[in-house]
């Protein structure tokens, strides 16, 4: 669907002027107040509305000038892989708290190096273990970032006392 | 201006002290590091260290910071010539004389010319720096809320002005980075304002997630099955240091793309990449041999290094004296600031004189550090291009998405993070560009706060914006760089991109 111009410019200009409406409607109901005195939504209004214009502009500019129209095709994308990779990153950020950093994390970075291309499974479960441990090493040894313990949580009480 | 010198030697006892100079060494090494690792760019690696600096005082962070930013434009010249790829877009010129230089087997020379360019452009900025921020920041004492507002539009006309992809496109990508600047409460009023209820979002966006998913997931998500693959040129680099006849060839570029470079890089909204074309344009022009260019001539990657290694030190003018940055890296670096609890505009001079002072001793020692670590590890930073891009993006998303945690302790900042990479891909695919709106972002909200008072200060006249000679000259320049693109339908940006 994506790979017709056409079709993503429409979509696009849609999207565009759905969330400009939105900030509009958004704005009168905060306040716009006047110009003398402008409420909290001024800026709102006159910057959604601004975005609309241009939302339209862009897409008549490109029918009527040759020129624009003949931008670059977008590029062949592999939806599936990102959307992929996306779901393992929401899981990531939703299970983080849950069961910890460490077990989270070498999943999760053993799941993004196979759909970055890495194939060799050895390589990759030496990888997540061996960078899981190194990012904790960096990140809650030397910087003292609170990392989540989550499920190993225990092993933080075996840990020196501060 | 007669305390300059007071004040600079002050600003060196702080910057030699050992853990500034330790700050100062990571900075600059970090930024030669990211310059040299084409995908990641200052601007991603600012954002994800950001959380990291908390514990640090704000003089050693920003230290830290700055060498970043200036360090990357060091490190970016190595991939340019050596695999035709730029480390960042602001070197995209280098490679068409320093690729070709290496292929000719003159890799060395090129490398080394574009180290002593970059330090000599550099250590010019810094004197610039030290002597224009603070007759800036004391003109700047003198401007309101209506000057303000006029520079942060001509600033963000410039920037979509000389954005390399459609210029409405641009403005969009502005007017949106002012909405999402805004959200959270009314400064004035305290009522939320598009937050969705949320308390997350009561101080609107941060920076750090939104910039993180921008740059570092967005990067990432979008070469998913197309790694990138970097292929050096065979064969030890050797004779880095350029012959009696490359000086002679190169001092006269080196000369002209430091001054350009440094002036055009202090106009608010210029940035660092187009005062690099402009520069090669020029030597190509005042050239008697301008058929050398192209195929290896050393002036192409002099003047260009120059120019963006200045342009880069000039854009710290308008951050440290006005409180306007130039471009995205600049915009993140304003938000650390505030961050850190310090003011920027032209008060910070005089309220934070050790964090300026410092910051500007420590870029001439970094500078220093930079030509060092330039010329000797030159193999080093080669051997970093080894990495395998899957496991380099594993650790950018890892440190993307712990630093969004990291800042207030909550999954809702990794939302955000995730949030801002799903647009960063789908603002790549329709070609819509960051910079404007992060720009827009960071200036959000003083962007608001200028326009609400001048309109209260006039009674709803918009004419307080001509009325006033500094704001008039500003809008001016504005309408100039809109009106400029209808007549001609030609912009000096269109079309100065990495990927070309």
């Amino acid at each position: 669907m994506l790979r017709n111009r056409w079709t993503v410019n429409v979509w696009s200009t849609a999207s565009w002027l759905a969330f400009s409406l939105y900030v509009c409607l958004e704005s009168l109901r905060i306040g716009i107040g006047r110009p003398s005195d402008p409420g909290p939504g001024f800026i709102f209004f006159w910057s959604g509305l601004v975005l609309a214009a241009l939302a339209v502009l862009g897409p008549l500019r490109a029918c009527v000038s040759h020129r624009d129209r003949e931008t670059t095709a977008p590029r062949q994308t592999n939806w599936s892989q990102i959307l992929l990779a996306l779901v393992v990153l929401g899981l990531y950020a939703l299970f983080i708290e849950r069961i910890g950093f460490l077990l989270t994390t070498a999943v999760m970075m053993g799941l993004i190096v196979r759909l970055a291309g890495e194939h060799r499974w050895s390589r990759i479960v030496t990888f997540a273990l061996g960078a899981t441990l190194g990012a904790y090493a960096i990140l809650q040894v030397w910087l003292q970032t609170r990392l989540p313990p989550g499920l190993l949580g225990w092993l933080e009480t075996m840990g020196p006392r501060t | 201006m007669a305390e300059t010198l007071p004040s600079l030697v002050h600003g060196f006892g702080i910057a030699l002290q050992p853990q500034n100079l330790l700050y100062a060494f990571i900075g600059v090494s970090m930024g030669t590091l990211v310059g040299v690792l084409p995908g990641l760019g200052p601007s991603a690696t600012i954002a994800l260290l950001l959380p990291a600096t908390f514990q640090l005082s704000p003089i050693s962070a920003v230290i830290m910071l700055s060498g970043i930013c200036y360090g990357a434009m060091y490190g970016s010249s190595t991939t340019s010539i050596l695999l035709n790829i730029p480390g960042e877009p602001s070197s995209v010129v280098t490679c068409l004389d320093g690729y070709q230089m290496a292929r000719k087997g003159r890799a060395g020379p090129a490398l080394g010319i574009a180290a002593f360019a970059s330090f000599l452009a550099g250590s010019f900025g810094v004197v610039g720096l030290t002597v224009l921020a603070t007759l800036l920041a004391d003109w700047a004492l003198t401007f309101g809320p209506p000057e303000y507002f006029s520079l942060m539009i001509m600033g963000m006309t410039v920037v979509t002005y000389l954005s390399s992809k459609s210029m409405i496109k641009a403005l969009m990508m502005v007017a949106t980075g002012v909405i999402l600047g805004c959200v959270g409460l009314d400064p004035m009023t305290a009522s939320p304002r598009l937050t969705f209820g949320r308390l997350e979002l009561a101080d609107g966006f941060a920076l750090s997630p939104m910039v993180m998913g921008l740059f570092g997931i967005a990067e990432v998500l979008d070469n998913l099955g197309t790694p990138v693959k970097a292929e050096t040129l065979a064969g030890p680099i050797r004779g880095l240091f350029p012959t009696g006849d490359d000086w002679k060839r190169s001092v006269g570029p080196i000369m002209r793309g430091t001054v350009l470079g440094f002036f055009l890089g202090v106009l608010p909204g210029v940035g660092t990449i187009v005062p690099q074309f402009l520069s090669y344009a020029l030597e190509r022009k005042l050239s008697k041999h301008p058929e050398r260019f192209g195929s290896g001539a050393i002036e192409g990657v002099a003047a260009p290094e120059a120019c963006n290694n200045a342009s880069t030190t000039g854009t710290f003018i308008p951050l440290f004296s006005l409180g306007i940055p130039s471009n995205a890296m600049t915009a993140i670096l304003l938000g650390a600031l505030m961050i850190y609890g310090l003011t920027p505009g032209p008060t910070l001079i005089k309220e934070s004189p050790d964090v300026f002072w410092g910051v500007v001793a420590s870029m001439y020692i970094g500078n220093v550090m930079l030509l060092i670590l330039n010329l000797p590890l030159n193999s080093l930073w080669v051997r970093m291009l080894s990495i395998p891009y899957p496991y380099l993006s594993a650790f950018i998303v890892l440190f993307s998405l712990v630093g969004a945690y990291s800042l207030n302790n909550s999954t809702a900042d990794m939302y955000v993070a995730l949030g801002f990479g799903c647009l960063g891909v789908l603002m790549k695919r329709l070609e819509y560009e960051p910079a404007p709106l992060v720009l827009a972002f960071v200036l959000g909200p003083l962007l608001e706060t200028s326009l609400r008072r001048s309109l209260v200060l006039s009674d709803g006249r918009m004419s307080i914006f001509f009325q006033r000679p500094a704001s008039a000259v500003f809008m001016a320049c504005a309408a100039v760089f809109v009106v400029i693109p209808m007549i001609t339908r030609e912009r000096i940006g269109e079309g100065m991109s990495a990927e070309e």
